[in-house]
């Protein structure tokens, strides 16, 4: 027998007492990474084999080799549309806004069916919003719904997040409400609570809270809508009380070094509803640089906003 | 004619195999996926089955099982096929085969905590087999407390040996202890290598069918099944399988997807994460969905389960990873903030079980101010994890990586929050009773391989340990041999006088009761201990001092002795000789001298024991310069304390001598 041949029997030999999807099972990122370069360097160079190896690349945070091999595939295949969509994701992450826009556009160009081509739309619909094009990207998220009705949490959430910063908060409950209708999410019905809030209704939304607040075991972020109608409805000494509770109780769940940001956002809310500017704007600037969604620090920044102004 | 040996035994069992194989088909002729359980409620339950030809299909149930007098009725019953237009409005399934009918039966008006018996028909002939085996058990009411055991599987579904052994080793042992199961999670990667229908029913149902036909299976996604099935979507094999809450039908918080969700089981809540293919961000739906579900649970215990560990150097590194990243850093944080107990993940082929901790959710993951608790955990051992009764935040979280329930097991490195780290193939146990949740991993044997507890009672206040108990190291610890000897004393060396002779008589302190802090010292006074002839312990026949009250009762032992150093001697040529199972610590006049299989502390807080067996044999251990600096003229004392690995040991012994040799 030749030497050269006896790896090859072994590996046959290997398979075979192992079966395949043990094989297909060990699913290092690494080993993956060299087995997908070992196949594209013997010439096996497919679109999928640039995207596989991509997805592994992002998964180890090599975002550059990551867009590399996605530019590679989408270079074998231009209408492989969900290389177009992790391109887009890629270059929005790197700052790239206007590449990132293009990619999501080639995205839906590229779609397959309807499904493919409405949340590629939400895709370009969310990265127009991030780039300062809440109109257009409104008129997209739009269009998705007109393909899928149905909708998605996300697609209402960013629905009413656009519809926000275009200084149209009266749509928001309307929008928010009919996503709860259809698909149940407590998310949507939270947040259909907070645009009636931001948009006056507070008799709407006080059933809804009042009924939180009895039912839930932590209650600063129902607490802090409440103290939210209640200085909406002129009741400030009952709002600074509510508003105490609260403090006391993210004092017990903000971990001192590690906090989570939607809680340093909420407290920073309260701060701010208290008239603690300081701190207020220190929870602000922490919920920032631990990279907060705009949303989240949205109600934070318009209750400091009387204050800056002064 | 007569055939050889070899020939004779591959004709058996070619015979045996097809006769075993039509047995099976005779049994269960109809089914394409036997009959299965989803969506338990305190008062509903779900039954599922496919067939590839068209049935008239009906349920009958009752707590009876020789009477199963209560029929589904046929409006209850939903048929999913691949046709796009079919009847009902029912999504059709993603990939399955061409002829197949999936029916979903749901079966409401349930007693709670009810154990009700179930079999399948096709019109008026009974399709499942009359065996009490196909059973389910309704949840308790919601907030009531009522005993939970459950099992917990990971990276499972080769569809090979090692996966059906650890099948076969829970379904052993429960029935050795006589336990069943109230539910079983699955932490993702069930149908290798891309979660396609037919891999499903081939590496998963088929492969559990005894134990899904009456144990609900609530799964979490993994990322072998998100090459086939999508989050966002809800659409694909792994969705057609399960039927997850989308409306709290089982408790908790409606989250509108069935990729992620919650649900109770009497004060237990469950919360299950997609870490795959969803946004894992703070300000993501998923996230906003967690803090607003476990903010509203008044549950005593929380439990929460998903793919990605946030911990873990398995085959698999959370230092490196962004979904392992983005777990940790976006939402161990919700979680923790919330009063989680436990968290179990897999992804990362191997067993990994960590201390108690908290807040450790920066990158790289190290044990610097987050370990709570760096004990065992184990009721026997160092004692059960201490937590405050409810759910407060961060009180402490016990991270669980289960990726070891089939496939190959490997591991990286050492992740330093970590307790226990087992690079073999098995399962988890989990059952919760009252103020206590209890876990055991189960190896493809069947052999408890770690055994921990966490215990809600009154208040529980933890600081973060400056120094705490750190693990092996990988590669000290690939080779326990060569770790091991580095622990062990030497072989006797000639003996040319015994200061304290073999067998002589010491003051002991046992019972369960532990010394004041400076026993060790001369100046204390132990003329109230015990007098009795080394060596100390129980069960290996190798002890004068029987201590035959100390297995599953204490495992610590405090002796004493005076000497004085022989004229003229040469103290560098003074040394101990210890038989010992399984650690001791020895001091003279005050000063530790000798540690052996004790990791940090002492007395009382000694932690971290290893074991070591006896053997009747004594290992040598010269006097180090700081142990000669210790001695002094005249009277001095030794002092030594011998601890077991488990309270549970099969033996102990303590037995030093203090020789001068050659």
């Amino acid at each position: 027998m030749q030497m050269r041949t006896l790896p090859y029997i072994l590996l046959i030999l290997f398979s075979n007492l192992v079966p395949l999807p043990v094989l297909l099972a060990h699913h290092d990122t690494e080993k993956m990474i060299a087995l997908f370069t070992r196949r594209i360097e013997s010439g096996e160079a497919s679109a999928e084999l640039y995207f596989r190896r991509a997805v592994e690349y992002r998964v180890l945070r090599q975002y550059a080799k990551a867009e590399a091999d996605l530019q590679q595939a989408l270079n074998i295949d231009p209408n492989y549309t969900l290389a177009h969509r992790e391109l887009a994701h890629l270059l929005a992450k790197r700052g790239a806004k206007k590449l990132a826009i293009q990619s999501a556009r080639q995205a839906i160009h590229a779609s397959a069916d309807i499904n493919e081509r409405s949340g590629a739309m939400i895709l370009l619909a969310r990265l127009l919003g991030a780039s300062g094009q809440p109109e257009t990207a409104l008129r997209h998220c739009r269009d998705a719904f007109t393909l899928t009705p149905a909708g998605k949490v996300e697609w209402y959430l960013l629905h009413a997040e656009l519809l926000d910063s275009l200084d149209r908060e009266n749509e928001r409950p309307e929008i928010l409400a009919a996503g709860y209708t259809a698909t149940h999410s407590i998310v949507l019905r939270n947040a259909w609570v907070d645009a009636l809030l931001d948009a006056g209704r507070y008799s709407t939304a006080l059933p809804v809270i009042e009924q939180e607040l009895s039912e839930s075991r932590l209650k600063s972020s129902w607490r802090l809508r409440y103290a939210r109608a209640q200085i909406g409805l002129g009741r400030r000494t009952d709002a600074n009380k509510t508003l105490t509770l609260c403090l006391v109780e993210l004092a017990t769940r903000i971990h001192p070094d590690r906090p989570d940001i939607s809680l340093i956002a909420e407290r920073g809310l309260v701060h701010a509803l208290l008239g603690r500017t300081n701190a207020a704007h220190q929870d602000l600037e922490k919920a920032r640089s631990a990279g907060a969604d705009q949303w989240m620090i949205a109600a934070l920044e318009q209750a400091l906003e009387p204050v800056n102004c002064q | 004619m007569t055939f050889p040996l070899p020939l004779k035994l591959i004709c058996v069992t070619a015979i045996t195999a097809f006769a075993m194989l039509q047995a099976l088909k005779a049994e269960d002729p109809v089914f394409s996926r036997a009959p299965y359980l989803q969506l338990a409620t305190e008062n509903s339950i779900r039954i599922v089955w496919r067939t590839e030809r068209e049935i008239t299909p009906v349920v009958r149930y009752g707590k009876d099982p020789a009477n199963l007098a209560m029929l589904s009725k046929p409006e209850n019953i939903v048929t999913r096929t691949t046709d796009k237009g079919q009847s009902g409005g029912a999504p059709p399934l993603h990939s399955a085969p061409d002829d197949t009918r999936q029916f979903e039966a749901t079966i409401s008006g349930l007693e709670p905590a009810t154990t009700y018996y179930y079999s399948i028909h096709d019109g008026g002939k009974r399709l499942t087999p009359e065996t009490p085996g196909y059973r389910f058990k309704t949840h308790p009411l919601p907030g009531t407390s009522s005993p939970l055991y459950f099992w917990v599987v990971g990276d499972s579904g080769t569809g090979g040996d090692n996966q059906a052994k650890v099948h076969t080793a829970m379904r052993d042992y429960n029935k050795a202890q006589k336990k069943q199961l109230d539910l079983y999670i699955h932490v993702g990667d069930m149908a290798y290598g891309s979660g396609t229908d037919t891999q499903f029913s081939e590496r998963f149902f088929k492969m559990y069918e005894p134990t899904l036909r009456n144990t609900v299976c609530w799964a979490a996604m993994g990322n072998h099944e998100g090459k086939t099935s999508k989050g966002k979507d809800g659409t694909g094999p792994y969705y057609d399988a399960y039927i997850c809450p989308t409306q709290a039908e089982a408790g908790g918080s409606p989250s509108g997807k069935e990729a992620y969700y919650s649900f109770d089981f009497g004060n237990v809540h469950f919360v299950v994460l997609d870490s795959h293919d969803l946004d894992r961000r703070p300000g993501g739906a998923m996230a906003r969905w967690l803090k607003a579900d476990i903010e509203k649970t008044k549950a005593e215990w929380l439990i929460a389960y998903f793919h990605h560990p946030p911990y873990t150097k398995g085959s698999h590194d959370s230092d490196k990873e962004s979904q392992l990243i983005e777990m940790r850093e976006h939402i161990m944080p919700i979680l923790e903030g919330g009063g989680v107990d436990i968290v179990f993940t897999g992804h990362s082929h191997i067993y990994e079980r960590s201390m108690l901790i908290d807040g450790a959710y920066q990158t790289p993951t190290t044990a610097k101010g987050v370990i709570l608790d760096d004990g065992d955990g184990d009721p026997k051992g160092d004692g059960a994890y201490r937590k405050s009764k409810g759910l407060v935040p961060h009180n402490g979280t016990i991270q669980v990586v289960a990726g070891h329930g089939g496939t190959r097991v490997s591991r990286k490195g050492t992740m330093p929050i970590m307790r226990k780290i087992l690079v073999e193939n098995g399962s988890v146990l989990v059952s919760v009773e009252g103020d206590t949740l209890s876990a055991k991993m189960l190896n493809l044997d069947a052999t408890v391989r770690d055994s921990f507890a966490i215990t809600k009672k009154g208040v529980i206040e933890h600081t973060p340990i400056k120094d705490p108990w750190q693990p092996q190291a990988k590669d000290k610890a690939k080779d326990p041999q060569a770790a091991k000897l580095l622990k062990e004393g030497k072989p006797l060396p000639p003996v040319t006088q015994r200061i304290i002779d073999h067998g002589a008589q010491w003051n002991y302190l046992a019972g369960g009761k532990h010394p004041p802090e400076k026993w060790t010292t001369l100046k204390f006074n132990h003329s109230s201990w015990q007098k009795g002839a080394a060596g100390f312990g129980y069960g290996d026949e190798d002890d004068r001092s029987v201590l035959s009250d100390m297995k599953d009762k204490y495992r610590s032992v405090y002796i004493r002795r005076a000497f004085q150093v022989p004229p003229g001697a040469n103290p560098a040529k003074i040394g101990l000789a210890i038989s010992y199972d399984d650690a001791f610590i020895a001091y003279i006049n005050g000063r530790e001298v000798v540690r052996v299989g004790v990791d940090s502390g002492s007395g009382k807080a000694a932690k971290g024991f290893h074991s070591h067996e006896a053997d009747k044999k004594f290992e040598f251990f010269a006097l180090d310069k700081k142990a000669i600096e210790a001695l002094q003229d005249g009277i001095n004392i030794l002092a030594v304390e011998g601890h077991n690995v488990k309270l549970s040991s099969s033996d102990f012994t303590l037995h030093p001598a203090l020789l001068l040799v050659e």
